[in-house]
């Protein structure tokens, strides 16, 4: 008997509970992380009213997970917290209103880019997976850029702050969009398409100029950890114009993201045998030694020709690797073909 | 122990250490066998015995595939060897080397290592994650001095949660790139390693395994329990402390060369005891070796063959088999805890 | 079993002491949270904020939007990992145990991936993502339980059960991780539990469950005090043990699994919150439950707080790391593994 009255009181309990729970997240299913997210910025809202002096029309963008932006004045202020924003914002001749730490600040310090002046650019605190949303806020951008794949949870933090653009090449054509896509959103149509052409350019110049006999490879790791930068990785498609790139995984789907990083077979690398080796490594510059000396100690690396005549050149991972956007792509194009064809201007 | 039950105990393990050895050459033979380039089997003697082959075909048997076999093998026996000797010093069929808190030591190095990008060079990354892994497991050993076995199982669990926990603060330093790499490694992998480790590995296994072989005989006494043991003239403290150093030496050499690569050293001596029929420590050490070595080697091969030319690191598929047949051996017992 | 008239009402004011401080401490740890922290505004323009004085829109934001659901959510999130770890002590007679030790965490967090890897848009809505983590998480309790047969399921046998199963799929998510390296890092530290960028929708998403999951504990507190008794006893008092656990066991694997929903596995709090609780106010399930939630909530909260407050800079060639707040996760581990070292050491004199 008391057991079926306890039981009685739990159903109710339960089922009113369940109710509330329906009824309070209805109300929210509107707001909550939907594709279709409008979003207006915190810092003022500005109609374009009688402004006729502005040829800036509303713009709707799509980020590449399907969110729509739509921004009614040009946007002026954009947090990075990816080093391609940093790349598409110089290219744009813009500074970033504050960048994340780690690999951000390192390319927005590099000298292609704002050099002395990126060090001093406001920070935004937490690590590069879980930026601090706070200084975010603090910062009070128009728009917040981050990496697909990896920010794709901050969307429900920053509404209400500011919209979230999320993007993530694979193919240096998806890079030279986004390019496009923030040059609309800036109202700097001019230098995007100026920078898009500069590079258009200098990949075209560098393909006609390239023999194309060499055959090239990108890793980045250790001697018995690594991973390989497959065709379908960013850097490999731009390095497959201009060298033989013939790195690539049987089935498309089981090469991830197309981040294009693979572990990769021992095996297939000696057979292949590559005439030069890049290695994005941090450690560019430093004093340690260098790593083509730590791979010609290891026997089975030393198999490879490209070891043994010393074809081994790191590389900066940080606009290599980390950059993704047609700055550091430029940047890839100059220094491998320096390195690959050395004497061709 | 009659005099017979040795006689009876060594003709009943003939057929199991029979069938491992049979599985170990057929894994051997396709270990060689297949891979990005495949040979038959003309071309694969002549490599081997003949000295025949083009230069590419001899690096790729001889010098690639060949040495990830014995290391498969090797590391194999290592950890059966290690799980075997501490399941029966903790008289707890369920106690594994990792309880030693020497893969967490190791995985700390080697993330510091990658993940803040230090100039050390190739070479001594092994060494560095060797005295991480010395180093925790031998904070762990200390622990059991003081608080006795039960008590260093939760003290090993303590470590590694400590150490787990620093592990992510480094991920969370770190960028995408090292994340990726640090993963790899933390899962347990045989790629990319060649006549150098089985080198470097071959001096622990000459070492330490004829005197994990020279402990069969006290653990055997040990599993009678406590007090008959003591009562027989064993030292049990100090035997078990034995067993727990050689543990964590041969656990943290194979870490140290491969990452911490589970459930070999869980299931073999199950799988061994479960073949043999045997309680017998002198016979179930060995032949837990030879399947150990097996069980590896078996999966390393499907790591590697799987996805080519893309390497899966082979700690992921021993415990995904691994854990899924010694789940099912739990299940199928009813049983299980101390002496089942 | 009965106690006298005296001790018993001692131990109740003693039980509402504990709690009145435990709420106490709750309050204030709350009010730190919200208006100290590592950002650019100072605490007094926090306090401003909090007051509905303050006239910058940035720091209402950050404390109305940002900082209150984040304390809210650690709370409750706290409350139902200690009172799962709670109900598993006592189900498994062991006060050493965790609530992933049944292989929940590892349930949620495969569906979870399984998820973002196969149905993405699926992720928007927080209440949905609750609702496969706890499919996932109460999936795998189901499926450990029947393994283990009707009679098997006690103490050691479901133990070892749950962690083979636990690291089976963890495996198995590795296994799928590996085909989606970008996001790896970032499932990784979901994966040791965090509260960074925790709103109102994961809130709304989180409270329902954590209410109704706590009462229904709550109300088998009874049954699990006569389980606690031993199996002889109970059965012989015409407790149907065998449903008692099994239902306490679900109700432990959801709270579990709607926590990790939200904030990921979080580590150690499960363990530590009821281990110190049961000290305070011993083992008895009435008492146990409020209290472990009550100090898990606090134990979670100032974890976070913890977490948030500090940075970590290393100066190294090629590369400056800073982070300036780690995943609650991460503090947890280091400084709960330490502290239960420190309990392990105090219950086994020499």
């Amino acid at each position: 008997m008391r057991n079926r009255k306890r039981h009685g009181w739990a159903s109710i309990l339960i089922v009113t509970m369940l109710t509330v729970a329906a009824c309070g997240n209805s109300g929210n299913t509107g707001e909550s992380g939907q594709p279709q997210q409008q979003v207006e910025p915190v810092a003022g809202q500005e109609t374009s009213a009688a402004g006729v002096e502005s040829a800036f029309e509303p713009v709707e963008v799509q980020d590449v997970t399907g969110a729509t932006l739509r921004f009614e004045k040009p946007v002026e202020r954009i947090a990075c917290i990816v080093s391609l924003c940093v790349d598409v914002l110089a290219e744009l001749g813009m500074e970033p209103a504050a960048v994340a730490e780690g690999g951000v600040r390192t390319i927005a310090s590099a000298p292609e880019f704002y050099g002395s002046a990126g060090e001093t650019l406001p920070s935004i605190g937490g690590s590069f997976f879980e930026p601090s949303l706070e200084d975010i806020v603090t910062t009070a951008p128009d728009l917040v850029f981050g990496l697909q794949g990896v920010h794709d949870t901050l969307r429900e933090g920053l509404s209400g702050v500011a919209p979230l653009y999320l993007a993530n090449p694979k193919h240096y054509n998806d890079s030279l969009a986004v390019l496009e896509t923030f040059g609309r959103l800036t109202g700097r149509t001019a230098e995007a398409e100026a920078a898009k052409q500069r590079f258009l350019d200098k990949l075209a110049q560098a393909a006609a100029a390239s023999p194309k006999d060499k055959k090239a490879l990108i890793i980045y790791g250790s001697d018995v950890n690594f991973s390989v930068i497959t065709q379908s990785g960013l850097g490999g498609s731009v390095m497959a114009q201009i060298a033989d790139y013939p790195w690539k995984v049987e089935k498309p789907e089981d090469d991830p993201y197309g981040e294009g990083a693979v572990p990769y077979s021992l095996e297939r690398l000696i057979a292949e045998d590559p005439d030069v080796i890049f290695v994005e490594s941090y450690a560019f510059g430093s004093d340690a030694v260098p790593i083509s000396e730590q791979l010609a100690a290891s026997p089975l690396w030393d198999k490879l020709s490209a070891v043994r005549r010393g074809q081994v050149h790191e590389v900066r991972s940080p606009i290599w690797g980390d950059g993704r956007g047609s700055r550091s792509l430029g940047i890839l194009l100059d220094e491998a073909m320096a390195i690959l064809y050395p004497g061709q201007s | 122990m009659s005099g017979s039950r040795p006689y009876r105990t060594g003709r009943a393990a003939m057929l199991p250490v029979l069938l491992l050895c049979l599985l170990l050459a057929v894994t051997m033979a396709a270990g060689l066998k297949w891979g990005s380039r495949v040979f038959d089997w003309s071309a694969l003697s002549a490599i081997l015995w003949a000295g025949g082959g083009g230069t590419l075909e001899r690096t790729i048997v001889l010098d690639i595939r060949l040495p990830r076999i014995l290391l498969g093998m090797l590391v194999g026996a290592m950890l059966a060897v290690a799980g075997t000797l501490m399941q029966g010093a903790l008289r707890n069929r369920l106690a594994g080397p990792e309880l030693l808190g020497v893969s967490a030591g190791s995985s700390l190095a080697i993330a510091t290592i990658t993940v803040l990008h230090l100039p050390v060079p190739f070479h001594l990354h092994p060494l560095l994650a060797l005295s991480g892994g010395l180093l925790s497991g031998g904070a762990v050993v200390l622990a059991a001095r003081s608080i006795g076995g039960t008590g260093m199982l939760l003290t090993g669990m303590a470590v590694s949660a400590m150490l787990n926990g620093m592990l992510v603060v480094l991920i969370a330093l770190g960028t995408g790139n090292d994340v990726n790499l640090l993963y790899a490694y933390l899962l347990g992998s045989l790629a990319n390693r060649g006549w150098e480790q089985v080198a470097r590995l071959l001096p622990w296994c000459l070492i330490v395994l004829p005197i994990a072989l020279g402990l069969a005989r006290s653990v055997n006494l040990l599993q009678l329990g406590e007090e008959t043991a003591a009562g027989l003239g064993v030292r049990v403290e100090r035997i078990r402390l034995t067993v727990l150093v050689v543990s964590a030496l041969l656990v943290a050499a194979t870490v140290a060369q491969c990452g911490p690569i589970g459930y070999i050293a869980l299931l073999a001596p199950h799988l061994t005891r479960a073949m043999t029929r045997a309680q017998d420590t002198r016979v179930v050490l060995p032949v837990s070796a030879l399947c150990g070595a097996a069980l590896l080697t078996l999966a390393d091969q499907a790591a590697r063959l799987w996805l080519e030319p893309m390497e899966i690191p082979v700690g992921v598929w021993t415990t995904l088999i691994g854990g899924s047949v010694f789940l099912l051996y739990i299940v199928l017992r009813r049983g299980g805890g101390q002496h089942g | 079993m009965a106690n006298g008239g005296p001790v018993r009402a001692s131990a109740r004011r003693r039980l509402l002491l504990v709690c009145g401080a435990l709420a106490a401490i709750l309050l204030l740890l709350a009010l730190l949270h919200l208006t100290y922290g590592r950002s650019a505004l100072s605490s007094s323009d926090m306090w401003r904020a909090l007051l509905g004085t303050s006239e910058d829109a940035g720091a209402r934001h950050i404390l109305w939007q940002l900082r209150l659901p984040r304390v809210l959510v650690g709370l409750m999130a706290g409350a139902m990992l200690g009172l799962a770890g709670a109900i598993l002590q006592i189900v498994l007679r062991n006060p050493l145990v965790e609530p992933s030790l049944i292989g929940v965490s590892a349930g949620s967090v495969l569906a979870i991936v399984l998820a973002m890897q196969y149905a993405p848009t699926l992720l928007g809505s927080g209440w949905r993502l609750a609702l496969l983590a706890m499919v996932g998480g109460i999936g795998t309790t189901l499926a450990i339980y029947a393994l283990n047969g009707r009679k098997g399921n006690h103490g050691a046998r479901l133990a070892l059960t749950g962690i083979v199963a636990t690291s089976i799929l963890q495996a198995l998510t590795s296994l799928l991780l590996l085909r989606q390296q970008q996001g790896l890092a970032s499932i990784l530290l979901w994966n040791f539990g965090s509260l960074n960028g925790r709103v109102w929708t994961h809130w709304q998403s989180l409270w329902p469950w954590g209410l109704t999951l706590i009462a229904l504990a709550l109300l088998l507190a009874r049954k699990a005090a006569v389980l606690r008794l031993g199996e002889e006893i109970a059965s012989g008092l015409g407790l149907a043990t065998g449903r008692t656990r099994l239902q306490l066991l679900l109700v432990a694997a959801a709270l579990t699994a709607a926590a990790v929903s939200v904030v990921g596995a979080i580590g150690f709090i499960g363990l530590i919150g009821p281990h110190i609780a049961s000290r305070l106010v011993g083992g008895r399930p009435l008492r146990l439950f409020p209290v472990s939630a009550l100090l898990s909530a606090v134990l979670l909260s100032g974890a976070d707080w913890v977490s948030q407050s500090m940075t970590l800079t290393l100066a190294l060639p090629g590369l400056e790391h800073r982070v300036s707040s780690l995943p609650v996760g991460a503090v947890t581990m280091l400084l709960g593994a330490p502290f239960f070292l420190y309990l392990l050491r105090r219950s086994r004199p020499g």
